[in-house]
């Protein structure tokens, strides 16, 4: 129905008077990019930081516009559709897929480019309560153990990279870990000397995004980049529990919530919220949602500005990885498009239990369920 | 992943994925100038991240992506949002064969920038719905959505015979 529009373009194309190519100046830049990693890596060195290897594998999305960062043609591997979990089966690809955790009890999932990362353990709480044991479910549903044990933490996950960050104590000091959960192997372990008070954990919340690791301490929010070893501050964002998606979060200044781009300040969303009003924003930082009432949510794309409505509240919902809304109701999977706001009912019939100790427990992928 | 490449053979891959990259860069942006500089970035890119290329098979499909991805964060900012904004072409404005070339560059330039790279890739690039999201970082509804609202838009600049109705979730 479209071939008009094909030849088209396509007529157009080739109408071009294409310039001839830069090549050397093409190669030049991209020796200037290479170099810059070499670069960015020995300065860490310096700084006699712990920084084990520099392999990336980042997903779509995550790509600097310096192309520091490059891009996997793959694209991202926690797949599409609705990720869930039910007791100790994973439901992933819109419910269609499933694999199970061998432990006791699922406390949450990330969605990473390299897949599914789950935290699972003796129990299905997230504070407190015993070792949190990490699993990393790729597309092919194969799970992978992850070295990595932690206790009384809160991690933080960029979904566009494969790392998993945290901070634990050693010594008495606070210590940034970046682990690539691909390969399973530490990357980066950086000192934050003056992380001294924080909340309830056993070490400072973080939030990853791009390089920056967000440490969540009571006086000001410390920002560390992992790849140099540099410890900073940011106001961006308030101290405390860091809420960071996709390089975003949300501020609140009277009765106005706002969506921010922590690096740079700039504020790229306004929502006249009121005072209880709540703005939540999607794994990546694309959409945010906000309950009207009790009744309905709006879901803003938070770069367009558009908005769609979909029935029920926030807290209803979860994110699937590809920025759309969805709920498991009875038995059933909705989905809603972010997009076009219109929900549909899938055919796959989720069952009643799913192992472990708390068999019946339900959890949307990459959602919070720290206290 | 591919076998490294000395400057002299990547040379040869630029000369050999210029053309095409340049058009389609040109058809997402509507500026030479700018056109060139993303093609430009985005083989940069490529040569800075080349052992990310599993075979040199995939070389020129793995430029495309970096290039889409490349515009899509370009579009992301506010100042190219400030800096090119849509033009809105009168009603009408459009004169004699709605087919002829020059229509079809003022139809494109009536679409949000975001809009007007789904057309590319999916109606002169042949990419899936699946491709395009994944280029440009976007879900595949966005990019059905997008495509319904872009064929509309052009629908009325160019006729039914050149942007039928359609819905944006054919062409997978």
């Amino acid at each position: 129905m479209t071939e008009r529009l094909s030849t088209l373009l396509r007529e157009e194309a080739s109408a071009l008077d294409v310039p001839p190519p830069p090549a050397g100046a093409v190669v030049a830049r991209g020796r200037g990019l290479r170099r810059r990693h070499r670069i960015g890596s020995a300065a860490a060195g310096l700084a006699l930081v712990t920084i084990v290897g520099t392999g990336l594998a980042i997903g779509l999305g995550g790509m600097g516009d310096d192309g520091s960062d490059a891009v996997d043609p793959a694209g991202p591997s926690t797949g599409h559709g609705a990720v869930f979990t039910l007791g100790t089966t994973v439901f992933y690809d819109g419910g269609t897929k499933t694999a199970t955790i061998d432990d006791q009890a699922i406390k949450s999932t990330y969605y990473t480019s390299a897949g599914l990362l789950v935290r699972h353990g003796d129990n299905n709480y997230s504070d407190g309560s015993g070792p949190q044991r990490f699993s990393l479910v790729t597309e092919d549903g194969t799970v992978h153990p992850v070295s990595v044990v932690t206790e009384d933490v809160v991690p933080g996950i960029d979904p566009a990279q494969p790392y998993l960050a945290y901070a634990e104590v050693v010594d008495g000091e606070v210590q940034v870990v970046v682990h690539d959960v691909s390969t399973d192997q530490e990357v980066a372990r950086v000192p934050v000397p003056d992380a001294k008070k924080w909340g309830g954990w056993s070490a400072p919340p973080v939030a990853l995004s791009g390089d920056t690791v967000y440490v969540g301490t009571d006086d000001v929010e410390r920002t560390v980049d992992w790849r140099t070893g540099e410890i900073g501050t940011t106001d961006a964002i308030g101290p405390g529990y860091p809420d960071v998606s996709g390089g975003r979060a949300v501020q609140q200044t009277g009765d106005q919530m706002t969506v921010v781009d922590v690096a740079t300040g700039e504020v790229l969303l306004t929502v006249d919220a009121g005072r209880t009003g709540y703005l939540q924003l999607s794994p990546d930082g694309r959409f945010a949602s906000y309950d009207v009432d009790n009744k309905s949510v709006d879901v803003y794309d938070v770069d367009a500005g558009t908005k769609v409505t979909l029935d029920g509240q926030s807290g209803d919902y979860g994110w699937s990885p590809d920025g759309d809304l969805f709920q498991v109701k009875g038995r059933q999977l909705i989905t809603c498009s972010t997009s076009s706001g219109e929900c549909t009912t899938s055919d796959v019939t989720i069952p009643e239990k799913g192992g472990g100790v708390a068999p019946d427990d339900l959890r949307y992928g990459n959602h919070t369920y720290e206290s | 992943m591919a076998s490294p490449l000395t400057d002299d053979e990547f040379t040869e891959f630029v000369h050999a994925t210029w053309p095409g990259l340049y058009r389609t860069a040109y058809l997402m942006l509507g500026d030479h100038q700018l056109a060139e500089d993303l093609v430009q970035t985005a083989l940069a890119k490529t040569y800075a991240s080349w052992r990310k290329v599993k075979e040199p098979a995939a070389a020129p499909s793995y430029a495309r992506v970096v290039l889409a991805n490349t515009a899509a964060s370009w579009f992301r900012r506010r100042s190219w949002r400030n800096e090119h904004p849509t033009e809105q072409l009168p009603e009408g404005a459009v004169h004699g064969d709605p087919s002829t070339r020059p229509a079809v560059v003022d139809a494109l330039r009536t679409l949000a920038p975001r809009q007007r790279a789904v057309i590319v890739l999916r109606y002169y690039d042949d990419l899936s719905v699946r491709e395009v999201a994944t280029a440009l970082g976007i879900s595949e509804g966005t990019v059905k959505s997008q495509t319904s609202d872009a064929l509309a838009r052009l629908r009325t600049q160019l006729g039914d015979a050149v942007a039928p109705q359609t819905l944006g979730a054919t062409h997978d």
